[in-house]
């Protein structure tokens, strides 16, 4: 094994290592899990650092271990062989460094956010089976073990997000979760069969090989399904109900599923299957409408939260749409713009989420803005970082989401030579979106941390966090400014670059794109263009919070708006309505033929049997010889051979072992029969 | 001549073989049963010498009727309480053996009669008339039958250990 | 004649007869020592396994055909060693270690009679040694004996329990049954063709002795109805100790009754003993065209009523050794699959999950035994919350059960994926295949009813299991070749592929297709 992939795999194994540790000593010494988790995160951590500053060496260095190569003359004429292995590339070693970064910094915070709590043990063990998944789902080369860690990192969510399971909305909670994310799993998996079915192999380098033996009806719908899948797990609409709920879970965990990691799966789903996505215009435009009216819609549903965390919440909602959007353009820009966004997000958003976990933290347990207010004074570190983080969520020159997010407004604009005009107008909306983000979130930072205490015993009682906490919030402060320079060009590069394969064959497959790079005239004006417009839209949305929130003029001026946009307001504080049409449509309808095959099943098929029983009772009651030989010998039959019939019946062996014999004998004479009235046929 | 001698010989222990097996199965005294078996005991001892295995009649009766009857003797003789009625009589159970046994009965009898006996070679090429199959049999059993053979004491010493485990008296 | 070709047989007997001697002069408070001399046995057999002497080649070519090595025979043919005896045997060493280090604990609860559970252990080793290996079909049967009447006893073994002597009884009574079916069936087979050996004897160029593989190939002996009907019964008595349909119903009865170790070692050692005659037989008939066309159905009709009865039987189940008989039922009904589709894959398939069901079910029932010293109890809803009391054996336990439901990561994965794989290449077999895919999901069911209880219900029973060295040393074990078995197959997988070439099973699926 080279040393890249070894890194690699040592990177992945810690979290397990951790898991495992913990499970075995965690009953007995539950004061040193969260140390076990930190610690062999820091590993990680290292690992990735070390494989993300080697990566002109490491980098495109893969691993492959074949699982098992067997014959089977049914399949094909060579032997079947099923290669699981990691692969490190650019793509990998970005996200390897996101992930590790944040889920280490989430281990330390929690020793300090979940400090005391009942489940402690538990809730170390699932982070770290969690960063397990994660890790794995990355560095999988193939769609097979994708997917199985794909659905272990179900499970682990389901447990995190569940961690107060005692309280109802928790317990719904994390139900809705696993049950929306696996509405996209049944497309992604459909999806999976169908490649599987063309290319005869699950593992990307055979699928982009072979991609000439996907035909072109099922391209459009293989990029859907991988695009459905994808959506579940990145909350894009329709699917983007689990996500605001699951913030019933730890704020920590918050922090690493939905800022990071987890709805981070979806848009890396769709990244690494670029190859073969792009090969349907029809499925790329698709996704850039969805992302674009996802981020439109989800920005406008945070302008009504009074709830941190959901403002948040749907502000990832939000910014995961414009990554999806620019992935949907199609071209080499996009796909970096896509990604790029996706490492930089992760970093101010996981800040915000910890912030605000600081913020809860410090204000015991409170989550209401309407109840903050100056609380800039009392946690100086918390207010700062939030800041920073908010200046890049907004676009703030020179901050890492201002590069990121230009990046994709430019994607859009060059377009990709096929619905020019599409993305013309879907640039335009997400411009907007851009706008309203910087404008929600900075009426989040100003509703919480300036202007006067509104709640003052709240006020008084709260407290800046512990170090442990804190030391999240500044590295990844930092990292939200420094998240924007050179690094990324080294691992995510415009041209196919430190991708081989992975991008490269679009030139082969998919002539008819333009591809436009840097350096090209379209391209050029693109960035200049983008450039104005996210200037325009960061600067636009912090002064109209500015002025909304922090004047009094803004008052007035809040309410007249409000009046004007009228029922809009409404709409958009109901979210839309899109849980209650959910609810009504698919799990009413479900609910109604659960209840309709159980009354078919009791009335009709139940009543069939009773019916039957008390016909043959009758019959041998109306013959009026009780001990007629043949009723009751039938009848008995019946009963000798229960362990027979038993099976279907619900009534099984007897224990008697003179039934047993008659009933081997006559079973063995029954199949005797049987097999030579076949034979002699 | 002799065909005929021998063909009345196996009807007459056929006829002696399946009506006392009837009789031991309808009895309703159990030792009734037990003496009834022994008659087919002898019946099926005269079928092996019908057929030619000298040494199978004598070991049949030596064993069965010997052994395994007198053990069966015993055991009644040593059961506290054996019920004169011991079987229990209801049509029902007669009907569902009665099927069985025919099915039993017609499985059989197809396979047998599906069979072309008379053209096998093994069985026309008359190396089975050798008598007396003594000696035959001792000169199988320790050449092509080794194996089996003196593997059986292993199963005669695991039986030797298991009764005495079974049937030792005393704790646990 | 080469009598080195049984020293693994003779090392067991002779051990079996030396713990039995032992026995008389130990002193009875030294007598708890008796195991270590127990364990030796198949452990020394298991490294006599791996002489040189015994490396020989099964079969030469003759002519362009390929028929048996006569090297490779002993006591005039009765006696074969290929490299399905040899898996089979390493199978069972390991099988009978495994069970020897798990009993100890079941032991120390008797006064007496320490010396005769090890030596009655110990001769059933030999009798299934012997059945890898018989070839004629009176040594078949008085190996196949031996192995049912060591159980005989050994379910019983408790006597102070009714339930043991009742499960005693119940498989005395169907054993006989059985064996009465066998010999039924091998004396039709010899009425049809005029011998029970399965290979011929040549002296000086005569044949002094003629087989059935040899008569089958050469035409001499053709296909009648007889020689199915014996043959069919010879399978079904087969089928009793594979636990099949119909010859089943002791089953959950005696796993119940019969003390826990010995539930394991009947759950392994004897429906492995049957499966491998089953294999042995089979390899034998199908020489003809005819038989095999035959059989197919007939042995395709066993398996999914098995798998049928197994499965459904197994949902409604409260106990946990009764759910582990159905399952067991159940787990015959895929290695039936296998051996129906009479293929070199399924053959393959067959032996992969016969090896790896050795090691899963061990693991599983010691989980049981090690619960149930500390519950007294089997029932299922006693495992709630052994999750959070005994982590390490939940966890094993899980493993445990997953590999037998056919879970990847886990080495029973490989197994069912190979058996059911291997019907999908005969197009009149490819319902079994579907047959096999329904059972997975249901057996899925009551294997993740257990472990949703394990990890998802408060306990109800506080007392702590506590992990003797020996039990640890099963599950360590078990848990190893599980894990390392399902990430790395290949080695078996090779291992069973060539066996099944050597087997010389048809190369390619029956009336399949080759896509």
């Amino acid at each position: 094994m080279e040393t890249g992939p070894l890194l690699a795999v040592v990177c992945l194994f810690m979290p397990m290592l951790s898991a495992l540790l913990i499970a075995v000593l965690g009953g007995r010494m539950p004061k040193i899990c969260d140390l076990i988790g930190i610690g062999t995160m820091g590993v990680s951590l290292l690992c990735a650092i070390v494989l993300g500053l080697g990566h002109a060496t490491y980098g495109a260095q893969t691993w492959e271990f074949t699982w098992i190569t067997m014959d089977v003359g049914w399949v094909t004429s060579e032997p079947l062989s099923w290669t699981l292995g990691i692969t490190v590339d650019g793509l990998t070693t970005a996200l390897l460094l996101v992930v590790t970064l944040v889920s280490f910094l989430v281990h330390l915070f929690s020793k300090g956010y979940m400090h005391g709590d009942d489940r402690y043990v538990d809730f170390y063990r699932w982070l770290g089976l969690f960063t397990f998944s994660m890790l794995g789902l990355i560095l999988s080369d193939n769609l097979l073990t994708l997917f199985v860690f794909w659905e272990v990192m179900g499970l682990a969510s389901y447990k995190l997000i569940g961690h107060y399971f005692f309280k109802q909305s928790a317990f719904m909670a994390c139900k809705k979760a696993f049950m929306t994310t696996r509405v996209g799993d049944i497309g992604m998996f459909l999806a999976l069969l169908a490649i599987y079915l063309y290319t005869d192999s699950l593992q990307f380098k055979e699928i982009f090989a072979n991609l000439d033996m996907i035909p072109v009806g099922a391209q459009f719908w293989i990029a859907m399904g991988l695009f459905m899948g994808a959506a579940g797990k990145s909350a894009q609409f329709p699917l983007h109900i689990w996500l605001p709920d699951a913030m019933e879970g730890p704020t920590p965990v918050s922090a690493l599923i939905h800022a990071a990691t987890m709805v981070a799966a979806g848009v890396y789903l769709v990244g690494r299957m670029y190859t073969l996505i792009v090969l349907s215009p029809g499925a790329l435009v698709i996704i850039s409408i969805i992302g674009c009216f996802t981020a439109l819609m989800a920005a406008s549903i945070a302008f009504t939260r009074t709830d941190i965390k959901q403002v948040l919440a749907y502000s990832t909602v939000s910014q995961l749409g414009f990554m999806f959007t620019a992935l949907g353009v199609g071209s080499n820009i996009a796909w970096k713009a896509g990604l790029f966004h996706l490492a930089t997000h992760a970093m101010f958003k996981a800040c915000l989420f910890l912030g605000s976990g600081s913020v809860i933290h410090g204000c015991h347990h409170l989550q209401d803005m309407t109840k903050m207010g100056g609380l800039r004074k009392k946690m100086p570190i918390t207010a700062m970082t939030y800041l920073v983080a908010c200046l890049a969520i907004a676009g703030f020159p020179f901050t890492a989401g201002f590069w990121s997010k230009d990046m994709i407004l430019q994607a859009l604009w060059a377009g990709n030579g096929h619905f020019d005009d599409v993305y013309k107008i879907i640039y335009v909306v997400l411009a907007l979106a851009a706008a309203m983000t910087a404008a929600y979130m900075f009426r989040s930072y100003f509703l919480t941390f300036e202007g006067k205490p509104r709640d003052q015993h709240v006020h008084d009682h709260a407290h800046e966090s512990p170090w442990t906490m804190t030391t999240g919030l500044i590295v990844l402060a930092t990292m939200a400014i420094a998240a924007g320079y050179k690094w990324h060009d080294a691992l995510l590069p415009n041209s196919p670059g430190g991708l081989e394969g992975v991008l490269s064959p679009i030139a082969t497959f998919a002539k008819t794109f333009v591809i436009h790079g840097e350096g090209n005239e379209v391209a050029h004006h693109a960035h200049t263009i983008a450039l104005y417009t996210s200037l325009t839209v960061a600067f636009g949305g912090m002064i109209l919070a500015g002025v909304w929130y922090m004047t009094a003029f803004g008052v007035g001026l809040r309410q007249k708006m409000r009046a004007m946009i009228g029922p809009l307001y409404g709409w958009a504080s109901g979210k839309f309505f899109i849980d209650e049409f959910v609810q009504m449509v698919f799990i009413n309808t479900s609910i109604f033929f659960a209840e309709l095959t159980s009354w078919i099943d009791s009335a009709l098929l139940d009543g069939f049997v009773d019916g039957t029983g008390s016909v043959t009772m009758k019959t041998g009651a109306a013959s009026g010889v009780a001990d007629d030989a043949i009723v009751d010998g039938a009848v008995t039959l019946a009963g000798n051979s229960a362990w027979w019939g038993g099976a279907l019946l619900g009534r099984f062996q007897s224990g008697r072992i003179r039934n047993y014999l008659f009933g081997a004998v006559a079973s063995v004479a029954l199949f005797a029969v049987v097999m030579l009235y076949i034979v002699a046929r | 001549m002799e065909g005929l001698g021998i063909q009345l010989a196996f009807y007459s222990f056929a006829a002696v073989t399946i009506g006392s097996a009837l009789l031991a199965t309808m009895a309703k005294k159990i030792v009734n049963s037990a003496f009834a078996l022994m008659a087919t005991f002898f019946g099926v001892a005269g079928i092996y010498g019908v057929l030619g295995s000298d040494f199978m009649a004598v070991t049949q009766i030596v064993v069965y009727v010997g052994g395994i009857l007198i053990l069966l003797c015993f055991g009644m003789l040593l059961t506290d309480r054996v019920p004169d009625e011991f079987r229990v009589r209801s049509p029902r159970r007669y009907v569902g053996a009665s099927i069985a046994a025919t099915l039993t009965f017609v499985g059989l009898a197809w396979a047998i009669s599906g069979t072309a006996w008379a053209r096998l070679p093994h069985i026309t090429d008359g190396s089975a008339e050798a008598l007396p199959t003594t000696a035959l049999i001792g000169n199988a059993l320790l050449t092509d039958y080794l194996l089996p053979f003196e593997f059986a004491s292993i199963v005669l010493l695991v039986v030797l250990v298991g009764a005495a485990r079974v049937a030792r008296g005393g704790t646990r | 004649m080469n009598l080195t070709l049984l020293l693994p047989e003779i090392i067991v007997i002779v051990g079996g007869l030396a713990v039995m001697l032992r026995d008389l002069w130990l002193p009875a408070d030294r007598k708890d020592g008796l195991w270590a001399w127990a364990l030796a046995v198949p452990l020394i057999a298991l490294a006599a396994t791996f002489l040189p002497q015994l490396d020989v080649a099964a079969r030469i070519s003759v002519d362009g055909a390929m028929i048996v090595n006569p090297e490779a025979t002993a006591l005039s043919g009765s006696f074969y060693l290929d490299g399905m005896s040899m898996l089979l045997k390493r199978a069972f060493c390991v099988a009978a270690a495994l069970v020897i280090l798990m009993s100890r604990e079941y032991l120390s609860e008797l006064n007496r009679g320490q010396g005769e559970f090890w030596s009655l252990a110990l001769f059933a080793l030999s009798g299934m040694f012997f059945c890898a290996s018989a070839n004629d079909f009176m040594s078949l049967f008085v190996a196949l004996e031996v192995v049912t009447v060591s159980f005989f006893v050994l379910v019983a073994f408790k006597r102070s329990s009714g339930t043991s002597i009742e499960a005693g009884l119940k498989l005395l009574v169907m054993g006989s049954l059985s064996a009465a079916l066998m010999l039924y069936g091998i004396a039709f087979v010899y009425g049809a063709s005029g011998t029970v050996f399965f290979d011929q004897v040549v002296v000086n160029g005569e044949v002094t002795r003629t087989g059935l593989r040899d008569l089958l190939a050469t035409g001499q002996l053709v296909y009648s109805t007889e020689l199915l009907i014996g043959v069919m019964l010879i399978f079904l008595g087969l089928g009793f100790k594979t636990s099949a349909v119909p010859l089943h119903v002791w089953v959950p009865d005696v796993y119940q009754g019969a003390p826990t170790p010995v539930t394991a070692y009947l759950s392994v050692g004897s429906k492995l003993a049957g499966f491998v005659l089953m294999l042995r037989v089979l390899e034998v008939f199908s020489r003809s065209g005819p038989m095999v066309d035959s059989l197919t159905p007939f042995l395709a009709l066993v398996a999914a009523v098995t798998l049928f009865y197994g499965n459904l039987g197994a949902l409604p189940q409260s106990n946990i050794k009764r759910l582990l008989g159905y399952s067991s039922i159940g787990q015959c009904g895929y290695i039936l699959l296998g051996i129906a589709s009479a293929w070199t894959v399924g053959i393959s398939g067959t032996l992969f999950y016969m090896t790896a069901y050795v090691v899963t079910n061990l693991a599983a029932f010691a989980v049981v035994i090690l619960v149930s010293r500390a519950t007294n109890s089997h029932e299922i809803d006693d495992y709630s919350g052994l999750g959070r009391k005994n982590p390490l054996l939940a966890a094993a336990l899980t493993v445990a059960l997953l590999s037998l439901a056919g879970v990847p990561p886990f080495i029973g994965f490989f197994g069912k994926f190979m058996l059911i794989g291997s019907t999908f290449g005969s197009d009149e077999l490819r319902w079994l295949g579907l047959v096999g895919m329904v059972n997975v999901v249901i057996a899925l069911y009551y294997y993740l009813c257990v472990i949703k209880r394990i990890y998802m219900r408060e306990e109800r029973h506080p007392a702590k299991s506590v992990v003797p060295l020996r039990l640890k040393v099963v599950l360590a074990i078990s848990m190893a070749a599980l894990v390392i078995g399902g990430i790395a197959p290949q080695f078996l997988a090779d291992k069973t592929a060539e066996i099944a070439e050597e087997l010389q099973f048809a190369p390619r699926p029956r009336g399949g297709e080759h896509r």
